[in-house]
């Protein structure tokens, strides 16, 4: 159980860290623009004002995604290492008393399951 | 009172129980013995040495029947050996009575199992100081048999949860999410048999704890002469003191399968829990056998143990900071560069 949340805690860490990198910025750049003004970008579309056209594009934001993956990266290090060092620390007192049930001798002796309400949430796409 | 161990019939000397063989061995001529060579056709116990021990400030004082040096022991000591010849003394008066214990598992695992397995305990612990698994940082070996009440009790839980199932699907420009709600009760028996719990205030119950489990098949009635070359000591938390802790361990189980036995659903909450506990006779008072080892690093002392039946291996180890600090740097760098690459070529 605890393994699986931890998997899962890294994997949301990760998609969300992907997700928040790849949020776009868009801009429109005019077509006489430098080189070094259209760097990192991707054409969407081409409008055309006053015989003068201008390119939708696709910006990323670099010092933005290198922030996030390394706050994303800091989070998940520290998880791994947490993990990791609780291994060097195995003595526990016991919680449970497993190794001295007798299986043959569990007897489930009631199984109900009730309806009890529904509820039905509609948002507008 | 008085202390006593057995002495080889051959040539006089202490004898001590060898895990190995599961008899007595004689460390100076060899000659080896079981049980049946200890007692004469009347029962009584043949070859002992024997000394008288005296109360002095609530402490027991007494001669090694060997030496002669003064040992002073505690109340609760029910075997020792003398720090001047290495020697065992048993305490008999202190397995009599309501302090007898019913029955014993033996040492299987000899000391220099348990000091091979210290050396050996090395798995998954990849921030512990490389020279921390080193002979010479043991202080102290020990065997010594705990004393420990088993439990056998019945246990009737009765949970409540509410549990829910959640359908999402899209029709024309809404979203809809349809969320079930549902009572569900489940109520059961379990048995438990046998469950231990440490009946000496002088170890730890994290550390006896985590040694478990023993093979109760071995059990076999007991006999002070299993103690020779061992420690021992009676216990000083009765039975009635430890029922809430055997008691506690099983009705969690019972939660737990009463729990897991609910299916179907796509989230659960328990709301109320009871568990009635009936222990089922007379909790057993047994020894069970473990190898005790104070470990020396840095000026601190961990406390190791291994499990002398089963040969299990437990305790907290240090953690190199460096370690850990080079191993978080060196994930935080590499796992932030993959994000980088994955973000830039996406």
């Amino acid at each position: 159980m605890k393994k699986i949340a931890i998997i899962c805690v890294t994997a949301f860490v990760m998609c969300f860290g992907f997700i928040l990198c790849n949020s776009k910025s868009y801009a429109y750049i005019k077509s006489d623009s430098s080189s070094s003004e259209v760097r990192n970008t991707t054409n969407i579309e081409t409008r055309k004002e006053n015989g003068v056209s201008d390119t939708l594009k696709e910006e990323k934001n670099i010092p933005k995604i290198v922030g996030i993956a390394i706050l994303c990266g800091i989070v998940l290090s520290s998880i791994i290492c947490a993990i990791l060092v609780s291994k060097h620390k195995p003595v526990k007192v016991a919680r449970t008393a497993n190794n001295y049930l007798d299986k043959n001798k569990v007897s489930i002796t009631r199984r109900e399951d009730f309806f009890i309400r529904s509820t039905i949430d509609k948002q507008a796409r | 009172m008085g202390v006593s161990d057995h002495k080889c019939l051959a040539c006089n000397a202490m004898l001590k129980f060898d895990p190995k063989s599961q008899k007595w061995i004689c460390e100076y001529c060899g000659t080896e013995y079981t049980l049946k060579d200890f007692e004469n056709d009347e029962g009584n116990k043949i070859n002992t040495k024997t000394s008288k021990a005296s109360k002095v400030n609530g402490y027991m004082q007494y001669h090694c029947p060997d030496c002669g040096a003064e040992i002073v022991m505690d109340e609760n000591t029910a075997a020792t050996e003398c720090v001047y010849c290495g020697n065992t003394a048993i305490i008999t008066e202190r397995f009599e009575g309501e302090f007898e214990p019913k029955r014993v598992i033996t040492f299987k695992k000899t000391k220099e199992e348990a000091i091979e397995a210290f050396c050996d305990y090395k798995k998954g612990k990849i921030f512990m100081p490389k020279d921390f698994l080193n002979k010479d940082n043991i202080e102290k070996v020990t065997g010594v048999y705990i004393p420990f009440f088993l439990y056998d009790m019945i246990v009737d839980g009765k949970l409540d949860v509410e549990a829910m199932n959640e359908k999402r699907w899209t029709q024309g420009d809404y979203r809809y999410v349809k969320k079930d709600f549902f009572k569900v009760l489940r109520e059961g028996t379990m048995t438990f048999e046998k469950i231990p719990t440490d009946a000496s205030k002088k170890f730890s119950d994290d550390i006896m704890d985590s040694i478990e489990p023993f093979n109760y098949d071995e059990l076999t009635k007991f006999n002070s002469s299993y103690m020779s070359g061992f420690l021992a000591e009676k216990y000083d938390l009765n039975s009635n003191d430890l029922i809430s802790r055997a008691e506690g361990r099983a009705k969690q189980t019972t939660r737990d399968v009463l729990y897991s036995d609910i299916g179907g659903y796509n989230s659960k909450k328990i709301v109320s829990y009871i568990g009635n506990a009936n222990i089922q006779g007379t909790p057993e008072y047994v020894m069970l056998p473990v190898w005790m080892m104070n470990v020396k690093y840095e000026d601190k002392i961990y406390t190791m143990a291994m499990n002398g039946q089963t040969g299990k291996f437990i305790g907290n180890v240090p953690v190199s900071k460096a370690k850990v600090a080079g191993m978080w740097l060196g994930l935080t760098i590499l796992l932030t560069t993959i994000i980088i690459f994955v973000s830039l070529i996406v």
